[in-house]
């Protein structure tokens, strides 16, 4: 019934005033759209018609239309990955962190404004926890995703859009993609000048680690251990061992095709025998070091199980994102003597940086400690 | 000697009577034909009396106990229950049917011997279905399945026998052999209690009747205060000439054996 | 004849179980780590006595087990849809780990939980389908332990939205999806005199067990206390299968579809069926297990190579079968 309203309105107005009209016809249709459809349908209309026009910058997506940097002043992050990004870049737009609190305990080192963030839920197609009306109450002006950019997150991306009219943007996740990111970004969102310093700490970061994969004779293998008794690991190619991985070393955990979460037995790890265990889940390193099965490995007979930090955000996974750039050059300060000299004032100059914070010495110590 | 013993038993479901103020005097070594419309409660009777369903209310003495203070194996040993056949949803077969009833015999963790298939296979052949041993109970004719029933009751070796309407679905050859029966046991001295709907077979083998009336009256008594036209009638229903064109009791019972 | 060749079957079956594995120990390791172990490196001996048999006797254990406890369940509610699971010991297992594992408790606390939880969830559908004194006793049981085992689905849903999506989330996944790659000797020492502790009943009771099949009216008067042997059934399937969810997830198919192939096998005397029941499903799941362990260069959870399996297998007997 719609579609003929909408023709016989098109048509009286088009015989009757779209001779007159400088637009056009089509000018004409969305015009009249406004004195026939309620407004919200008329915004859904426009924007469906943009929708298609996605542009592809490297690895960024846009859907709909992106308002100018100057206009940007709520930004929501659709997801976890985004959270460390949009943290970093923008804090004083974000209408909060999708997935994350920061202010339980242990936290106190950040600012009281990011600690004041609230966590508004994620945008994951049926997986979310943001619901599209609670969305149009918080009205963000842009919406950023950060992580895989697959079909069926672009196509999550143009739905949303077509539904709610707002922009989306959705960026790669890719750890070695981490300096793109943020200048693309940093750009869209009228931060430049500090998405620039950002991205050029993350630029070391990277270049130290791929020097460091170039120089190894042989890679170094590891084994990534997660869950209450560090039988679940990321295989090769996962987001959560990607840290590793660009050091060059070898994960021991490999599927051909595949590269998701996966549980192991011990059987296979001491056939694998890895050099070094990497965890950030303090069950996962309590079990580890304690259990006198594990001590038939390699890594644990030789003190090599690394429990990296987790605050604020995990060092080297949960999530996927910027932060991981902490537990890279962690991991090679292990490894490189020459990184291991100023670890101590990369990683401040880090989270200055990314999270806007100079912890004192205690507060350092605590961190570090990862207990 | 007073084998049961109900005492103005009010007995029903869930609350609800079914029959009032009954009072039943069962002694030994005698055969009791129970008889009453459908549905007058003969079946909630020999449940109550069976231990099965708990009465409202008044007492029930069994060999001189009473009910409640029986475990269920010593009950068991004493008394057993033939039901109205049914189809059965597993597939046993006759011998492993008839076997069950010796679980009273057993101990708690014991399997079947020698000696309990040995029972079953005697008591099967005096029966007359020997033949039927390895036959699938749900396969076999509704008298055929009656008789296994009966068979399996029989193992548990009981003074007290209840039987529901076990001619039900008997052909009259069987309905003879299962008369005969019935005598037999009576003879080697169980007490037996018999719900059934042919007031001649009542007429034929029992030492008393029992009536439940329309009015949910129990009444006990013998065969010839009982069985007259005139009080048959009144329990089923219909007129005194009906029941006299249709049921020729005066000659049946001229016939009756003294046992 | 027939127990000629189920002896030989599982003499196979085992003796492949001993010498597969990502860990390269064969069958010429095995033989010399059982008579002459000094002359190996201890690694071999760490990775035998320490990973694999624990796994393959904890897959025979929780095999029988779950198969005797469906087995029993089967006859005691007249049906053969029924899982041990009916009562919701799975599901209440599944809530207290998944709990556990949200609120970052360390294994041997996930573990205890999951007991607990199974033997919670079957006492309150217990306690509830006694209360509902106006029904048939075991539609009550079936109809309480849907109501409940529902809600523990529920809430381990919840859970699940609640749990981190990195860290916790992919812990509870492969717990649902149930596995053996982390027994140790320990958890074999406790779930085991747990399922044994539950199995015993069953396999001493297994005859009176055919009695349950009658209606409980005419059980009674026959002399068998229907209600105890109820009792002892729904206690001992809750112990066994809250022993075997705790330490190793929760593992479907066995205790549904083992009885019935036993079923199709032997009949339904459980004089017969119990046996059979318990062997054939301790033989199944090692048959699953070592596939799980060596398809792949990593594991697969054992509840989908069981389904995969076990459908195919009882659809074919059920097609060809007589009975």
């Amino acid at each position: 019934m719609d579609i003929t309203r909408r023709h016989f309105m098109a048509g009286l107005i088009a015989s009757g005033l779209g001779v007159a009209s400088p637009f056009g016809l089509t000018a004409t249709i969305r015009q009249t759209y406004p004195a026939t459809l309620p407004s919200g349908i008329a915004k859904v209309g426009r924007n469906l018609s943009v929708a298609s026009h996605s542009s592809a910058t490297g690895q960024l997506f846009t859907f709909g239309e992106l308002p100018p940097p100057a206009a940007i002043h709520k930004i929501l992050s659709a997801g976890a990955p985004g959270d460390p990004l949009l943290l970093a870049m923008a804090p004083e737009k974000l209408l909060g962190l999708s997935s994350y609190e920061l202010s339980h305990a242990g936290n106190e080192f950040l600012p009281e404004s990011v600690r004041q963030l609230p966590k508004t839920g994620r945008l994951a197609g049926r997986g979310s926890s943001l619901s599209l009306e609670q969305l149009m109450v918080l009205k963000p002006d842009l919406i950023i995703d950060c992580g895989m950019t697959g079909e069926t997150f672009r196509s999550l991306a143009a739905r949303t859009v077509a539904r709610t009219g707002i922009p989306w943007l959705l960026v790669d996740g890719g750890l070695r993609h981490s300096a793109s990111q943020l200048r693309q970004l940093g750009t869209l969102l009228g931060v430049a000048e500090r998405a620039e310093l950002q991205a050029q700490l993350a630029d070391r970061f990277l270049q130290d680690a791929q020097a460091f994969a170039d120089r190894q004779p042989i890679a170094l293998r590891f084994y990534s251990a997660r869950g209450f008794n560090g039988l679940e690991t990321g295989l090769q190619g996962s987001l959560h061992t990607e840290a590793a991985e660009l050091l060059g070393m070898h994960n021991v955990a490999r599927q051909q095709g595949q590269a998701h979460l996966v549980k192991v037995s011990l059987e296979q790890l001491l056939a694998w025998q890895p050099e070094v265990i990497i965890t950030q889940d303090v069950r996962s390193w309590r079990h580890i070091t304690s259990d006198p099965v594990w001590r038939g490995i390699q890594a644990v007979a030789q003190n090599q199980v690394l429990l990296f930090p987790r605050r604020p955000f995990g060092w080297l996974d949960a999530p996927p994102g910027v932060n991981r750039l902490a537990g890279l050059r962690m991991l090679q300060a292990r490894f490189d003597q020459t990184v291991a000299l100023t670890l101590q004032q990369d990683l401040r100059e880090f989270f200055r940086l990314f999270y806007h914070c100079t912890p004192d010495d205690a507060q350092w110590q605590r961190l570090m400690s990862a207990q | 000697m007073k084998l049961l013993h109900l005492n103005r038993v009010r007995l029903g479901y869930s609350g609800e009577t079914l029959l009032a103020d009954v009072t039943l005097k069962l002694t030994a070594g005698k055969v009791y034909c129970l008889l009453g419309n459908n549905g007058s409660g003969k079946s909630s009777l020999l449940r109550t009396i069976a231990g099965v369903l708990r009465p409202i209310s008044g007492d029930i003495q069994l060999a001189g106990r009473p009910l409640t203070a029986w475990s269920i194996k010593e009950r068991a040993k004493l008394m057993a229950w033939v039901p109205q056949q049914h189809a059965g949803a597993f597939a046993w077969s006759v011998l492993e049917m008839v076997m069950m009833g010796g679980s009273a015999t057993l101990g708690l963790f014991a399997v079947p011997g020698r000696s309990l298939r040995t029972l079953a296979l005697s008591t099967l052949a005096r029966l007359g279905i020997g033949s039927l041993a390895q036959r699938r109970y749900p396969t076999l004719s509704g008298g055929e399945r009656q008789l296994v029933l009966l068979a399996r009751a029989l193992v548990q070796r009981p003074a007290l026998l209840l039987l529901d309407e076990p001619a039900a679905s008997l052909d009259f050859g069987h309905q003879i052999a299962l008369l005969e029966k019935v005598r037999e046991l009576k003879n080697s001295g169980m007490t037996l209690l018999m719900a059934t709907h042919h007031p001649l077979h009542a007429s034929a083998i029992a030492d008393e009747v029992i009536f439940i009336t329309p009015e949910g009256e129990v009444r006990q008594g013998t065969p010839q205060s009982m069985l007259n036209s005139a009080s048959l009638a009144k329990l089923y229903r219909v007129s005194q000439a009906e029941i006299e064109r249709w049921l020729i009791l005066h000659a049946f019972s001229q016939e009756k054996i003294a046992c | 004849m027939k127990f000629l060749c189920g002896l030989l079957v599982s003499l196979a079956v085992l003796a492949s179980a001993l010498m597969t594995g990502a860990f390269p120990l064969g069958g010429a390791e095995v033989i010399s780590l059982l008579f002459s172990p000094e002359t190996l490196d201890p690694q071999l001996a760490i990775v035998f006595w320490q990973i694999r048999l624990p796994r393959i006797l904890a897959a025979l254990l929780i095999g029988a087990g779950l198969s005797g406890a469906g087995a029993a369940y089967q006859g005691m509610f007249q049906n053969p849809l029924v899982s041990p699971d009916i009562l919701g010991v799975a599901a209440g297992a599944g809530l207290g780990a998944c709990l556990a594992i949200w609120l970052q408790m360390p294994v041997v606390a996930v573990q205890a939980m999951a007991f607990i939880g199974g033997l919670l969830i079957v006492t309150l559908v217990s306690l509830t389908a006694r209360g509902a004194k106006h029904h048939d006793p075991i539609l009550a049981l079936v109809l309480t332990g849907i109501a409940w085992g529902t809600l523990s689905g529920a809430a381990i849903s919840l859970i699940k939205i609640l749990a981190d999506p990195y860290t916790q989330l992919p812990s509870i996944t492969f717990w649902l999806l149930g596995g053996l790659s982390s027994i140790t000797p320990d958890d074999l020492y406790y779930a085991g005199t747990g399922i044994t502790v539950g199995v015993l009943p069953l396999l001493l009771l297994r005859w009176r067990l055919n009695l349950l099949s009658l209606p409980e009216e005419e059980a009674l008067v026959m002399g068998v206390n229907v209600r105890h042997l109820r009792l002892v059934c729904i206690v001992s399937a809750t112990l066994i299968t809250a022993s075997a969810v705790a330490i190793a997830g929760i593992i479907g198919w066995v205790g549904l579809v083992v009885p019935h192939v036993s079923r199709l096998l032997t009949g339904t005397d459980y004089q017969r069926l119990m046996p059979l029941s318990l062997f054939c499903g301790g033989l199944f799941l090692l048959c699953t297990d070592t596939l799980a362990r060596t398809v792949n260069h990593t594991e697969l959870p054992l509840g989908i190579v069981t389904s995969f399996i076990g459908a195919p297998f009882f659809l074919t007997l059920l097609l060809r079968g007589k009975r």
